[in-house]
């Protein structure tokens, strides 16, 4: 048996997880051999894949490293495909002040690790994730700027999917199910907003920080977007640090993108002549703020995209910033109450092949513990309450692509961060905004 | 339960790594198990995979188990013990290897430890409704004590 098990496993394949395993806890080869009561060359020569493991050497590595045993021995390759990416992307040395490595690393390898359990979830469940990719958008070899480049994408696009020129209630839900992108909401450390890696097997894998409001989250996941657009097989990792893009043609055309995907020049014009037209005054600060929640957008981004469009006086956002004014305050003060929420951690699409896979036996009860990233009381909490959903829906069965039921799912207690939306006309008793902008 | 239904019990270095919280029903809060005073008083055994051929079964089920089910099959079909688990992909894999462990689920360890101490049916119901809240555990539909726990824990 003991020939059987450990031929099982390419000792390769082994070295490299144990090799990234001690280097994730900052051990060295001779702290680990001390431990373990190991000589040095023991460990080099089992990392390099050139002398087995036996049986009681492995389950002390699991312990040292504080790994589960199956981690180690599973038998999927490992690829850590996106981190070489990852690694190119760093941007530290952009940066006034550098970003701890390890600490980005992290985030990358939460996201190629999100995004290989989503695969194989669906290699459990024999659905795979349909995509409907672009071609690349030639970025360098365009002649225009950046700025009008991203406006060109932005159209087409919206155009691709045929979104119009309207709001989009649902950014998420498009990248997911009509684009076929993986995307996850994770914490992340203070100032990185999002990151987004590519490569053919997994597809298009973006991560944005669960901390941030939605409409934050929107905004950091058109901008990956639109790094997926251009620059397809370059990762990026989204810093917020001042300063920090300078006049990067590839950043310059993400943030463009975003503003233009999310705020579509004809549509932010026809809103705001529908506003004026009713009222016949000048946009107030009311207008600016309930425009922001009616294209799901920051109050900032709005005012910069108007001041863009010439609507507003350029400047006006600064001016606002000087006078103390408080988007939070202003949204509350008008009952836009979406602006509180979150964004879901997981793709209802992951979580009901989550729960198929279980159910089939294909996933034990910790295997699903651990793609939910939680406790075993918590994912049977999560587990109920996607029963009670799509029992209630149709009264059998769910199936796998129940994409009829996310709106309805996306509103439920589990996806608690979920985008209610609450369309709300201006009323005359809103004072504290009411000012011009 | 574990000093009066006639059973021993005991659980695995790693399933014992897996048994973090309950939930606290009405606040929500995650309140962490303590599993060590169980073992102190003896109630509770911690079992270990010890031979060689523990540690080898225990690496090879957890090519397709987590580590907590893996060790607790290994030393269940090494040491010939029963096993109490509802997980479904473990006992299948129990089936189609054709393993000789006797399979135990925790609702029909509930309904021993009813019938053996003769617990009314008020208490096991509460027992019941804290099993469900707390854990967030009920049997499925179509397992096989799952007519007794619903019957029990109807109003």
């Amino acid at each position: 048996m003991s020939q059987n098990i450990l031929e099982k496993i390419d000792p390769k394949i082994l070295g490299e997880r144990l090799k990234s395993a001690r280097r994730e806890l900052g051990l060295t080869q001779e702290a680990v051999a001390d431990k373990l009561g190991f000589v040095r060359t023991t460990v080099v020569a089992i990392e390099k894949g050139e002398r087995r493991v036996t049986a009681d050497e492995l389950l002390a590595f699991a312990k040292c490293y504080a790994r589960n045993v199956s981690e180690l021995v599973k038998q999927s390759a490992f690829t850590e495909a996106l981190t070489p990416q990852f690694r190119a992307a760093l941007p530290n040395s952009q940066l006034e002040t550098p970003f701890p490595e390890d600490q980005l690393m992290r985030v990358c390898h939460e996201l190629e690790s999100r995004a290989e359990d989503y695969l194989e979830l669906e290699q459990l469940c024999n659905a795979p994730l349909p995509r409907d990719y672009p071609n690349q958008y030639p970025l360098e070899d365009s002649r225009v700027s950046p700025e009008q480049f991203a406006e060109d994408v932005a159209q087409e696009e919206r155009s691709r999917l045929g979104l119009g020129d309207a709001p989009i209630s649902d950014l998420r839900a498009v990248f997911e199910e009509a684009v076929g992108l993986r995307v996850f909401f994770y914490e992340m450390p203070a100032s990185v907003a999002g990151i987004f890696g590519y490569n053919d097997r997994l597809g298009g894998c973006v991560g944005v920080d669960i901390g941030h409001p939605w409409y934050r989250g929107n905004w950091s996941l058109a901008h990956e977007f639109g790094h997926f657009l251009t620059t397809r097989f370059y990762a990026d990792v989204d810093i917020m640090q001042k300063g920090r893009w300078g006049k990067q043609r590839a950043e310059r055309f993400a943030d463009s993108f975003a503003a233009n995907f999310l705020m579509p020049r004809s549509g932010v014009n026809r809103r705001l002549s529908e506003v004026e037209m009713s009222r016949r005054e000048r946009i107030t600060i009311a207008d600016l703020v309930t425009l922001a929640d009616y294209f799901g957008v920051s109050v900032q981004a709005m005012c910069l995209r108007l001041e863009d469009l010439k609507r507003i006086q350029g400047g006006s956002w600064d001016r606002l910033k000087a006078g103390d004014f408080k988007p939070d305050k202003a949204r509350q003060a008008l009952g836009l109450l979406r602006s509180d929420k979150r964004h879901a951690a997981w793709p209802v699409r992951y979580l009901l092949l989550a729960k198929a896979a279980y159910e089939k036996g294909e996933l034990s009860e910790n295997q699903l513990v651990k793609k939910l990233r939680t406790d075993i009381v918590s994912a049977r909490g999560i587990m109920a309450e996607l029963d009670s959903l799509v029992v209630s829906e149709e009264g059998k069965n769910f199936q796998l692509f129940p994409w009829i039921w996310n709106h309805r799912f996306r509103q439920s207690k589990l996806l608690r961060h979920g985008r209610h939306y609450h369309s709300r006309r201006l009323s005359a008793d809103q004072p504290p905004v009411q000012r011009a902008v | 339960m574990a000093g009066g239904c006639g059973l021993r019990f005991a659980i695995t270095r790693a399933a014992a790594r897996e048994a973090l919280f309950l939930h606290d029903p009405v606040s929500g809060e995650r309140e962490r198990i303590e599993l060590q005073p169980l073992i102190e008083e003896g109630l509770l055994e911690l079992l270990a995979a010890e031979s060689e051929n523990e540690k080898e079964r225990y690496l090879e089920l957890a090519l397709s188990l987590d580590d907590g089910e893996a060790e607790s099959v290994a030393i269940a079909e090494t040491r010939n013990l029963a096993l109490a688990t509802d997980d479904k992909k473990a006992r299948n894999l129990i089936r189609r290897e054709g393993l000789k462990i006797e399979l135990w689920s925790p609702c029909s360890l509930l309904r021993h430890w009813q019938g053996k101490c003769a617990v009314p049916d008020p208490e096991t119901k509460c027992v019941l409704a804290n099993t469900s809240n707390r854990a967030k555990y009920r049997p499925k539909c179509g397992q096989p004590d799952f007519e007794w726990w619903k019957k029990l824990s109807s109003p």
